[in-house]
């Protein structure tokens, strides 16, 4: 079996149902990757923003949704359910929102951006199943469309294998 | 100590091709000739051919193509040659990957020209004008990390336990631990290359623009163009987004958070267009 590689730039999104290809995203950074797998039909993918809100530049958000997190959430769940997912069998995993080390918050695009996703995911019902974000530890994902495993990679740190359930405080 | 070992590295690292001074001495004086700048790169061939390279890339966006240097310096300026003339000289110095840093080929060089190209969005919505100097003092920021990584690899469970155990900003766990920090060592590489004093100030004091002896203004610059590649997450490393930024700095510009995420939608436009800057 070889396995297919799709690579999630930033502020972009990628959906498959090959149960051969491994879906990453380039180093979060400050950005946030959210990784959607509905197990019974093995479809699943992961939306790469950069910024919470679309309102700091519309015209942007309607050349590239996926740029922003109120635009891009709601067209990964939707891509997700037109290939089949429900949402009740859907996992929700979440990397990135790292920040820099910023006393006057105006470098705080990371913290930002995981507020809003809560928000989003709070008026739409959605749990997060396992996360590792925040702190200064840029992450990259790699999400494996046959058994939906979510793996973690941060430089200088073991690979980590994101389980439900297992919500990593790292720093 | 480490000291006397990084000052010997530093000695063995080989200096710059002499076009490159020459550019920096026109840089150096404010009321420099185009000729001039034409002139100096004129004379080296392998250069003007990499140049032209690069002016013909997608980031300029010319439709005809540029075939000489004569022709560059009209579209593009003296000021953007320079700085394409810099960049080709200096691309060789990153050509190696950082293994105590964990920055795979070409990581640190694209951070350093993502983070170069930030400068210029940051010197036009502020109206800086010096964006010659800015451009390679955040293009050389990180030059002093090539010199430093044997030893950031030799003591890497050292850092990592050092980066776990408290929010202290790497260039200071570095400082702790070898005596000198990134942007010392690249300090003391571009002195000995002799390299105009104000971009080795800026070098210097990226992560501490406070400190800054020569242009604080210049120092803070670099750090936030290069943290604005960090943010997207563009050659963090070990040291991830581990450092600090400094309040009083950024009130100086009155750069709002709105201004910030402009900024960063801008670079991601242009990472797409500046892939040919990655294989010089």
């Amino acid at each position: 079996m070889t396995r297919r590689k799709i690579i999630v730039g930033v502020g972009d999104m990628k959906i498959s149902n090959d149960i051969n290809a491994e879906i990453s995203t380039l180093a979060l950074g400050s950005c946030i990757g959210v990784a959607v797998y509905d197990p019974i039909v093995k479809v699943g993918g992961i939306l790469h923003y950069m910024l919470p809100d679309s309102r700091v530049n519309p015209q942007k958000a309607i050349k590239n949704p996926y740029m922003f997190a109120d635009t891009g959430i709601p067209r990964l769940f939707k891509k997700v359910y037109e290939y089949g997912a429900k949402k009740y069998n859907l996992i929700v995993k979440v990397a990135g929102g790292a920040s820099i080390l910023d006393d006057n918050k105006v470098f705080d695009v990371g913290k930002r951006n995981y507020l809003v996703l809560r928000k989003i995911f709070w008026k739409n019902n959605v749990l997060i199943d396992a996360e590792a974000v925040g702190g200064t530890l840029s992450r990259t994902m790699y999400l494996f469309i046959n058994d939906g495993t979510l793996i973690i990679n941060s430089p200088g740190k073991e690979k980590c294998v994101l389980c439900i359930f297992l919500i990593l405080l790292i720093k | 100590m480490y000291i006397s070992d990084i000052v010997d590295k530093i000695k063995k690292f080989p200096p710059f091709p002499d076009v490159v001074y020459k550019l920096l001495e026109l840089l150096n004086k404010p009321d420099y000739k185009t000729e001039d700048v034409v002139k100096v790169i004129s004379l080296d061939s392998l250069l003007t051919a990499r140049i032209l390279k690069l002016c013909n890339s997608p980031v300029y966006g010319f439709r005809k193509k540029i075939t000489s240097v004569n022709r560059a310096v009209i579209l593009l300026g003296r000021n953007t040659l320079t700085n394409l003339a810099i960049s080709v000289c200096s691309s060789r110095y990153f050509d190696s990957s950082q293994e105590g840093y964990m920055l795979k080929r070409g990581e640190l060089w694209k951070n350093s020209i993502t983070s170069a190209f930030a400068s210029e969005l940051l010197a036009q919505k502020i109206g800086y004008d010096d964006t010659s100097l800015l451009f390679t003092s955040t293009l050389l920021k990180d030059i002093g990390k090539i010199i430093l990584d044997s030893f950031v690899k030799e003591k890497n469970l050292v850092l990592k336990k050092k980066l776990e155990d408290n929010c202290k900003p790497f260039n200071e766990i570095e400082k702790e631990v070898f005596g000198y920090h990134h942007g010392e060592v690249g300090a003391e590489l571009l002195e000995r290359w002799n390299f105009p004093d104000i971009i080795i100030d800026a070098v210097h004091y990226h992560h501490e623009p406070e400190k800054a002896q020569i242009d604080r203004n210049l120092a803070s610059l670099v750090q936030l163009a290069d943290y604005t590649s960090m943010v997207l997450g563009i050659g963090a490393g070990i040291d991830g987004l581990q450092y600090k930024i400094n309040l009083e700095e950024l009130s100086n510009y009155r750069l709002s958070r709105l201004d910030i995420q402009q900024i960063l939608i801008q670079l991601v436009d242009k990472i797409e267009s500046i892939e040919n800057f990655l294989s010089i």
